[in-house]
This record gives structure tokens, C-alpha cells and sequence, in this order.
């Protein structure tokens, strides 16, 4: 059954990405908030992370363009992304942010565009898989909601 | 009579196969008590999933942005179980409201929250007032028991 075939699609995409260590159980639990009292918690959930995300790198970005680091900010806004990353269950990214506060710490101006050019990586790799997720529920549910109705 | 927890958290990455989604997955905690918590964070991605994880496990809970509309919030006469603050807020700063809080006599449990503990951070935040500091994000291994303390205190 076509409904069954991409319920089982999704479960192995999420199994993968698991593996993979791009997603941890933090993501399982925010995915287990969505109720049919809202179907479209999940991608208001990944919307909010993306636009805080990449408001965020943008920042970033700013202060690592400058000729003197400005490490505390730089940090400062890691500390933010790690914080919104562990939350929807971007275990990848939130170990690059890590690696980036690190290099703030250690105040070193290599370590720091490293760290930063691995974060933006794991960051496109999360919003892609979340991106996936969001719009394979969203065929799920519009599958079944016409089943329903015929 | 102990609070009962009907079912243990499942942690399935897999749809529903028929409604009600979360209740299918959520711990349906019987508590002794209607408890009430105020999640105080900046970050609206945070402060929502917070707010829906604490109601998931049957706590009425409210969120706000900002260590003022705590503050304010907490004057006003509101009241709360369980208060989970973060740390880095704009303005008026996640230990500045907790010390504001506690100047009021309030008594409820206080955890402090950041993405990454420093040991500056625990050193000012425990020392402001808060009961307990936690690593973003909650996390039912730690926020459930917690839960079960306050409501066997009640």
C-alpha cells in the first residue's frame, strides 16, 4: 500500500540520518510533539530553526570577515546555534559549534574559519534532511487525508 | 498516593498509525497535583519546544521572552511549580531575574538552562537562586523526576 510504502520510506530516511549521527533522540521527541491538533507543528518547528540558523551564521560571518576577531561575539552566537541545533536534534551541527566555541576559546583565527566553514556544512546537511522530512509527512498526510475522503 | 506514570516514553521516529500522534508516544504522567511551570527564554524555537515538551508530560505551562516578563509576571501574582530559565536573556539577564524572583519570597523550583555550562555560568546562576542547572535541550531523563519531586513535595 502506497501510504504504508512511504510511512516505511520516512522511518528509514529518519534511521539513516541517524546513523549518520545527524539526528539524535532529541529530534524523535520533537517529532513525537507534533499531535493531529497540529499537523503543522513540525514544519513551523524547522522554519523557526532555519530562519534562527542562518540569522545566525549570517552574524557570524560578520564578525569572522572583520581584520580582528571579535572572539566574544563570535562565541557568543556559537553558543546560540548550538543552542537551537541540540534542540530540534542536530547532533552534527551541534558538535561544529562546539568545535567553533573551542576555537574562540583558544583564540586561534585558522581554528575559528575551520570550525565556522564546518558549521555552515552541517548546518546545510540538517536543513536538507529536515526539509526532506517536512515535505515527505506533508505528502503522508495529504495521502491520507484523500483516502479518507473518497 | 504515589503519582503513576501510565506508560514509558517511546522514543519512535515513525508516524502514528491512527490519531491523537502524541499520545501514542507521550508519558501520560498522572500527577497528584495540577502543576504549573513558566519557561523564560529568548530563543522562540526554544522557549516553544520547551513549553510543548513540559505540557506533553502534563504541566500547564506558560513561556515568555524575557527576564522582565518573568519578573512581572511572577508581581503580578502568578504562580509556578517549576521555573525553567535560560540563562542569556537580552535586557535583564537570566540570573538578574531569578534574583528579582527569590527577592519576592517565591520558593518554586528554579532551573537554570543554557546550551553549554560554563563554570562562571553555574558559579552566578546558583548563586543567584536556582535549584539546578541543566544543558539544553529538556530532556524527560532529567525534567520528569524533577517533576515527580516538586509534585510529591506538593
Amino acid at each position: 500500500m502506497v501510504g504504508t510504502d512511504l510511512r516505511q520510506q520516512l522511518r528509514n530516511y529518519i534511521q539513516s540520518s541517524h546513523e549518520q549521527g545527524i539526528l539524535d533522540e532529541t529530534f524523535d521527541r520533537v517529532k513525537n510533539l507534533e499531535s493531529d491538533g497540529n499537523p503543522q507543528f513540525l514544519s513551523e518547528i524547522f522554519s523557526m530553526f532555519c530562519h534562527d540558523a542562518e540569522n545566525g551564521i549570517a552574524e557570524l560571518a560578520r564578525f569572522l570577515d572583520e581584520p580582528v576577531i571579535d572572539y566574544e561575539n563570535v562565541s557568543a552566537f556559537a553558543h546560540q546555534l548550538k543552542g537551537s541545533s541540540s534542540s530540534v536534534g542536530g547532533n552534527r551541527m551541534v558538535l561544529a559549534c562546539c568545535e567553533l566555541r573551542q576555537a574562540c576559546s583558544n583564540k586561534t583565527k585558522e581554528g575559528c574559519f575551520e570550525a565556522f566553514d564546518k558549521v555552515k556544512r552541517e548546518y546545510c546537511i540538517l536543513r536538507d534532511n529536515l526539509n526532506f522530512i517536512a515535505q515527505m509527512e506533508k505528502t503522508i498526510l495529504t495521502n491520507e487525508a484523500r483516502r479518507r475522503s473518497q | 498516593m504515589a503519582p503513576t506514570i501510565e506508560s514509558v516514553y517511546l522514543g519512535n521516529g515513525g508516524l502514528s498509525e491512527g490519531n491523537n500522534k502524541r499520545s501514542n508516544r507521550f508519558v501520560k504522567a498522572t500527577w497528584k497535583n495540577n502543576l504549573t511551570a513558566l519557561v523564560v527564554d529568548n530563543v522562540e524555537l526554544c522557549r516553544v519546544l520547551e513549553r510543548e515538551n513540559l505540557r506533553a508530560y502534563g504541566v500547564e505551562t506558560v513561556a515568555v521572552e524575557t527576564g522582565e516578563a518573568a519578573v512581572e509576571l511572577v508581581a503580578s501574582g502568578s504562580t509556578f511549580n517549576l521555573i525553567f530559565i535560560d540563562i542569556y536573556l537580552p535586557t535583564m539577564s537570566g540570573p538578574e531575574a531569578v534574583r528579582q524572583i527569590r527577592a519576592m519570597g517565591v520558593r518554586s523550583k528554579i532551573i537554570g538552562l543554557t546550551a553549554i555550562i560554563t563554570e562562571k555560568d553555574e558559579q552566578d546562576f546558583f548563586a543567584a537562586g536556582i535549584d539546578e542547572f541543566y544543558e539544553k535541550p529538556l530532556d524527560p531523563d532529567w525534567f520528569v523526576p524533577i517533576i515527580r519531586e516538586v509534585d510529591n513535595q506538593i
